[in-house]
């Protein structure tokens, strides 16, 4: 037993003294082969003509030492070149960096080409070389690459110079200025299958957009109201559609811009609250020209911030999420808070019931400009504000938001619908005429009519019947008589005769 | 020629003030419910004030007509005798469909006893007793809603005053057509014009007028001994 255990200990002693002889002895083969490469192309004048145009052939020995490669064999990229004869080669093959870098497509997602190309092709900028150089490769971990945290952009810049411009506008730049060790760099985003023109559907191309964006913004420990609602996405009508495979359906960067990402506080930002009509009507074109009629956005264009944009009514990402309003607006208007969610005023009564806003706007409070509505609570339950306040009539819904002064007033719209309404509303018509014009003048100016209640077809069929026969009648009779009279006198004349 | 003064002031004047109350409300009445997006025959706001106004004039003159009608008796002349009233029904309506055109004599020839033939009794008695007052009520319910219900079987309560007000209005349309119309049936197209103008009915003692007289005697005779 004793004999196995010294065997072993034996056995792994001299496997161990084997392995650093051998790597003594491959690293002394590497520098050998790498010194004899060297003695000749470490001379700058070394070059070689191809297709009449001359290449150099120098390599800077201290360049390469500085290289992760430094310690490998020039061969071992250069493979098949033999160092002893010129040409080194009889078919020069391109470096194949993906005979070791077997990950390489997976790495680089954002050039779509990489995964196509086979080591040095493609365009120059796509491939290895093109971005990491050939013997001056340095890991990106290193400072001095110009792949590191701080030199990126500019390095990802040197050829995508739209998007470094758009880039150094951005809040992710103002981040990365200011050295955020979280704001993503052009990597950080890019290495995720994100990118335009990538061999992905389009839809999971804008969900995959979507989801990086959420990976940071929903774990932000300093959350605003606006990525508060990030949570709801995926299950706001944007969201949805696009899960469901949607591809028009509008994610974050349709919205936001990919490069350019500004707050919305920003006074160029896409978001900003003055924009946000024309961001949302590259989509909803025709609600967007409704609403930049409306007052609401005639007042926008005024600059007055109070003015709601779209985003104020439907959310920002939720897209439909009730507003909070303050209970005491409830208590005041005496509006039920089931109804305001039902009828979509919980959008109008957030602003229009607050008494400091409306006073600086010269408007009357919810509740004050409808004190003239008789039975509130059965008007605020069955008629919606943009019933009156917009443009169409009810039920179409119009986002073109009228003045004061244009409100509709068409009571008789609802109260012909049946009888009892319309008694309902002949009964307060004239009783607020004479609160109007006083007891007499109000009877007889009164300008309340039961419209459309003694309007019907069988009324009128027998109304045009009656009075054609009545007046047949009187045609009939009255030839008669003429006639008899006409008879009458010839028989006389006759007579005479 | 012998003239009877059978048209007292106070019932010319009503008659007339009347006639042109009623012949405001038709036309506003027409023109609003018949009215759309253009005005008929005036603009809609003004066929309601319109026909406020003539109908609640429309309404005190016709209080005034029944009070002068029970002061002075009047009304006893639209109550028809029940004895022998269709069989004289029958004769006034043969005057009218046959009679009339060969210039026939009246039937019933009009004197201080009888203003009104038969037809004219039945008609007027109808419009005075039953349809005056219903458009007029009516036309007030829906002068003062409040008075109505909310909701009267499953419908508005001004609803029912409303449909009421127009068909008796349909009637009485008809009747003031059919009234001027048969108006011109007196002795010349004129003659009964006049008399409702100046009071005096003229009884013209020639011709077919005297027959009339006699044969006014022969047919209350007949219906008699009937």
């Amino acid at each position: 037993m004793k004999n196995v255990k010294f065997l072993n200990i034996t056995i792994k002693i001299i496997s161990c003294v084997f392995g650093f002889v051998l790597l003594l002895c491959t690293n002394g083969i590497a520098q050998d082969i790498n010194e004899t490469c060297l003695g000749c192309h470490s001379d700058p004048e070394i070059a070689m003509e191809k297709n009449g145009k001359q290449y150099s052939l120098f390599v800077k020995k201290f360049v390469l030492a500085k290289s992760p490669h430094a310690k490998k064999k020039c061969t071992d990229c250069h493979v098949g070149f033999d160092p002893e004869n010129v040409p080194h080669k009889e078919n020069i093959t391109p470096v194949n960096c993906k005979k070791c870098h077997g990950d390489v497509s997976d790495k680089h997602t954002f050039h779509p080409a990489m995964p196509r190309a086979t080591g040095m092709d493609g365009a120059a900028n796509v491939n290895c070389k093109g971005c990491h150089g050939k013997h001056n490769i340095i890991s990106p971990k290193k400072s001095e690459s110009k792949f590191y945290f701080s030199k990126i952009i500019d390095a990802c810049g040197s050829c995508h110079k739209s998007q470094k411009e758009e880039h150094l506008q951005s809040e992710h730049f103002f981040e990365y200025s200011n050295n955020n060790p979280n704001v993503p760099t052009c990597i950080f985003c890019h290495k995720l299958p994100i990118t335009k023109g990538s061999l992905l559907d389009p839809v999971q191309l804008k969900i995959n957009q979507e989801r990086l964006c959420l990976s940071c913004h929903l774990n932000n420990p300093n959350q605003t109201k606006y990525s508060k609602s990030l949570i709801n996405y995926e299950k706001s009508v944007h969201g949805s559609a696009l899960l469901k495979g949607r591809q028009e359906a509008a994610a974050c960067i349709d919205c936001h811009g990919s490069h350019n990402l500004q707050k919305a506080e920003a006074p160029l930002s896409r978001v900003n609250h003055f924009k946000v009509p024309e961001l949302c009507g590259k989509c909803h074109f025709y609600i967007a020209r409704e609403y930049t009629t409306s007052t609401h956005g005639l007042a926008l264009k005024r600059g007055d911030r109070d003015a709601p944009a779209c985003t104020y009514c439907h959310g920002e990402h939720g897209i439909s999420p009730i507003p909070n309003v303050p209970q005491r607006v409830y208590e005041e208007t005496q509006i039920k808070h089931s109804t305001v969610v039902r009828n979509k005023m919980v959008y109008c009564v957030g602003c229009h019931a607050d008494v400091q806003m409306m006073s600086q706007h010269n408007l009357s409070t919810v509740t004050k400009a409808h004190d003239w509505i008789p039975s509130k609570a059965t008007h605020w339950e069955t008629v919606r504000c943009v019933d009156c306040h917009s443009s169409y009539e009810p039920p179409n819904l119009s986002h073109n938001i009228l003045p004061p002064e244009k409100t509709i007033k068409k009571c008789e719209e609802c109260h012909t619908q049946n009888s009892i309404l319309l008694t309902k509303l002949y009964k307060h018509e004239k009783q607020r005429s004479r609160e109007k014009y006083g007891f007499i003048n109000g009877t007889l100016l009164s300008d309340a009519y039961v419209v459309g209640t003694t309007r019907n077809v069988f009324l009128d069929t027998f109304s045009v019947v009656i009075f054609g026969f009545t007046f047949l009648g009187i045609g009939g009779h009255a030839f008669l008589r003429w006639n008899g009279g006409r008879k009458l006198k010839n028989s006389k004349k006759n007579n005479l005769v | 020629m012998e003239k009877l003064y059978l048209y007292p002031l106070w019932l010319r004047v009503w008659h007339w003030s009347n006639a042109f109350l009623f012949l405001i409300l038709i036309i506003s009445g027409v023109s609003m419910h018949y009215s759309n997006q253009n005005s008929l025959f005036m603009p809609f706001q003004i066929s309601m004030v319109a026909h406020n106004i003539a109908g609640i004039l429309l309404s005190f003159i016709f209080i005034y007509y029944v009070i002068r009608n029970i002061k002075t008796g009047n009304y006893k002349h639209y109550i028809p005798k029940l004895n022998g009233f269709i069989d004289r029904m029958i004769i006034q309506g043969k005057y009218y469909t046959s009679g009339i055109f060969n210039k026939e004599p009246h039937p019933f020839e009009t004197n201080e006893e009888l203003k009104f033939n038969p037809l004219q009794q039945a008609t007027y008695f109808g419009i005075m007793f039953f349809l005056m007052p219903l458009i007029i009520i009516s036309g007030w319910f829906m002068l003062f809603p409040q008075t109505s219900p909310d909701e009267i079987l499953g419908m508005g309560g001004v609803w029912p005053m409303a449909i009421l007000h127009i068909i008796v209005g349909f009637f009485l349309s008809m009747f003031m057509v059919g009234h001027i119309y048969l108006a011109t049936t007196g002795d010349k197209i004129l003659t009964n014009f006049k008399s409702m103008i100046n009071g005096w009915h003229l009884h013209v003692e020639h011709g077919h007028e005297v027959s009339a007289e006699k044969n006014n005697e022969d047919n209350n005779k007949n219906i008699d001994s009937k």
